[in-house]
């Protein structure tokens, strides 16, 4: 992706939000309106310095994105956050760093096997039994 | 006053204390160095415990805790980009850099010499200024303490390297992030959609891991590379000794921990604040500005000297006041508490040995924290030897239960998730996600002090803001930071001109 394309996408997102932002600060009260309708004004004053930059800007540069990869480790982690509240943090944890491990080409059994499980008993060590801290149950159990 | 100090010593030299002091520095870097986890959590959950103990013990083993606590953020900010707590952010700037290209050994043994000297310093700090400075403190009044956010916000100009623009823009997403929720004042809900959990407010290691932690984890995965090629593929051996580390760079130590004890020793401004200063002082005094963030010994030297003296000075309203510098300071004084001790001035005239004993503990977990990190730095990168498929994995796993830790909320997880997407993008197109968290920490101490200085005077800005020297001396510092960068690039431009 071309650098002045995100950053052309940027400034007009941004435009859009503080306009959006500007009009829900008004129905707040006055004080509590004060730093969001300033910060939203400089926002969009940057914005728009930035748009004239890029107009008058010479040159441009790639960024570089591996999409597909990207999309599939983000793909991955929402999985696992949605998961965690339905199957529990442990199955949950488990399945994912088994998942991710396999998805991005580790293959060795005794590897895909005992990271998630020596991960599953470190947490459970430093969290529940010296914290006491309790990691999220699945929905069946609470 | 030196025989109470040499009594303080001499009820802190016996093996018991030494133990504890053991003890509370290794539990300090364990926590520190555990994303979502702190030395503020630890001390906390050790509160308790001391009840049963004396209190010189329980308090030696607590600043163990804290010392090492502050410096056990920097080793998972170095290694893996993933700040183990918010004022280790800055270091993984130019701390990462330096394990990426196979120097990270020499990262972790600078970051804990810094760590040291920032500790010492403000150890001599504690015991020689602590009252005279606790009295300037107590001249800071809203008007001050919005002024210190403003001048704290003008660093992000010098954190972008993609120009001031982007800076200035992330920095005020950040300012914008944390205004989800009620305001300080009025508790009006804002921009939360009639959500409860919004209404709360986004917690800060959610988005300090969403920013930090996910985008690395990401980029770790994204390039389809040999195993750990990303990491330190030839780890360089650099044989160094504990003083080599010191000479060179002995003003950025120096600078930097003065400044961690004058923001220590602010109520509620903390270690993050102090470390971002630093830097941004050291990059601007440096002869070399654009190595900064690619691998700058002195970015770590500047970051983690100053978060460490944040912990003597911290204790100067604490001991002095009863007010705490820090939220770990805080937690002490619940310890305090605890023992049935009155915090104050009247505390140095009736329990003078626990005072000074207090003190010489600092310094004492300040050694062991240097002599443990320092030797272990070769042992501790060892974790560079995981492959990046199975690091990249665990980083997220172990983000997503040190977030949700803080406080038993999924929302926190989903929170990191949404931040560490957009903190990705952002640091592909580069808007630093340092000036977003910035902007971010620095929100509630701006807004509710400009909302109090403006109460006091009726709504009037002029009388509410420009009323001291104290300001004006902000303000006077505010335009040094937004200009320098400016001045600096204009004379560059102007001698290769010529």
């Amino acid at each position: 992706m071309k650098m002045k394309t995100a950053d052309l996408g940027v400034s007009i997102l941004l435009l859009i939000l503080c306009a959006a932002g500007y009009m829900e600060a008004g129905k707040f009260t006055e004080q509590a309106a004060l730093l969001p309708r300033i910060t939203f004004l400089c926002i969009a004053g940057l914005s728009v310095f930035q748009l004239v930059k890029l107009v008058w800007k010479p040159g441009d540069k790639t960024v570089p994105f591996q999409w597909k990869r990207v999309l599939a480790i983000i793909g991955l982690a929402a999985a696992y956050v949605i998961l965690i509240p339905v199957l529990g943090y442990w199955i949950s944890t488990i399945l994912f760093i088994f998942a991710a491990m396999f998805a991005f080409g580790v293959r060795g059994k005794a590897v895909l096997v005992c990271i998630p499980a020596g991960f599953a008993v470190f947490v459970y060590v430093v969290f529940v039994r010296v914290l006491s801290l309790s990691p999220p149950t699945p929905f069946f159990v609470q | 006053m030196i025989e109470h100090i040499l009594s303080g010593l001499a009820a802190v030299a016996t093996l018991e204390h030494a133990v504890f002091m053991v003890i509370g520095t290794i539990v300090g870097i364990l926590a520190g160095a555990i994303p979502g986890l702190s030395s503020t959590l630890a001390i906390s959950l050790l509160v308790p415990v001391t009840f049963v103990m004396d209190p010189l013990p329980a308090l030696a083993m607590l600043a163990g805790i804290y010392n090492g606590g502050m410096y056990g953020g920097s080793i998972s900010s170095t290694l893996f980009n993933v700040p183990g707590a918010a004022s280790a952010a800055v270091t993984a700037f130019d701390g990462h850099p330096m394990t990426l290209q196979g120097r990270s050994a020499r990262a972790l043994q600078l970051g804990v010499l810094s760590s040291f000297v920032g500790g010492t310093i403000s150890v001599v700090a504690l015991v020689l200024l602590a009252a005279p400075l606790a009295k300037v403190v107590l001249m800071f009044g809203p008007a001050e303490y919005f002024w210190v956010a403003v001048f704290g916000i003008s660093i992000v100009v010098s954190l972008s390297s993609e120009g001031m623009v982007k800076g200035l823009l992330a920095g005020l997403l950040g300012l914008l992030a944390a205004q989800v929720g009620m305001d300080p004042a009025t508790a009006v809900p804002r921009f939360d959609f009639g959500s409860v959990y919004m209404s709360g407010g986004f917690q800060l290691t959610a988005v300090l891991l969403g920013m930090f932690s996910i985008p690395s984890a990401i980029s770790l995965l994204e390039k389809k590379t040999a195993a750990h090629e990303e990491l330190a593929a030839e780890e360089k051996e650099e044989t160094v000794r504990l003083f080599s580390c010191f000479r060179p760079h002995w003003a950025a130590y120096i600078r930097s921990a003065i400044i961690g004890v004058v923001v220590g020793i602010i109520p509620a401004a903390g270690g993050n604040i102090a470390s971002f200063i630093a830097y941004d002082t050291t990059k601007k005094l440096s002869k070399h500005p654009e190595t900064f963030g690619k691998g700058e010994p002195e970015g770590i030297i500047s970051s983690e000297a100053a978060n460490n003296a944040v912990t003597g000075g911290s204790f100067v309203p604490l001991l002095t006041m009863g007010i705490p510098g820090s939220p770990a300071a805080a937690a002490i004084m619940g310890a305090f508490m605890v023992q049935g001790l009155v915090l104050g001035p009247q505390l140095f005239a009736t329990n003078s040995n626990l005072v000074y004993g207090l003190m010489w503990s600092m310094l004492f977990t300040n050694v062991i924290m240097l002599f443990a990190g320092f030797y272990g730095a070769k042992l501790v990168r060892k974790a560079l030897a995981v492959d990046k498929e199975i690091l990249a994995p665990l980083i997220f796993a172990f983000s997503t239960i040190g977030c949700y830790s803080v406080r038993n909320s999924m929302f926190d997880v989903n929170v990191m998730i949404v931040f560490g997407i957009i903190g990705y993008f952002m640091k592909r197109f580069g808007y630093p996600a340092s000036a977003f968290i910035l902007g971010y920490i620095l929100s509630a101490l701006l807004e509710s002090n400009l909302l109090r200085a403006l109460s006091l005077t009726g709504g009037n800005p002029f009388t509410a803001l420009f009323n001291s020297g104290l300001s004006f001396l902000m303000i006077g510092l505010t335009v040094i930071s937004l200009l320098t960068p400016l001045i600096t690039g204009w004379l560059g431009k102007r001698n290769r001109d010529l």
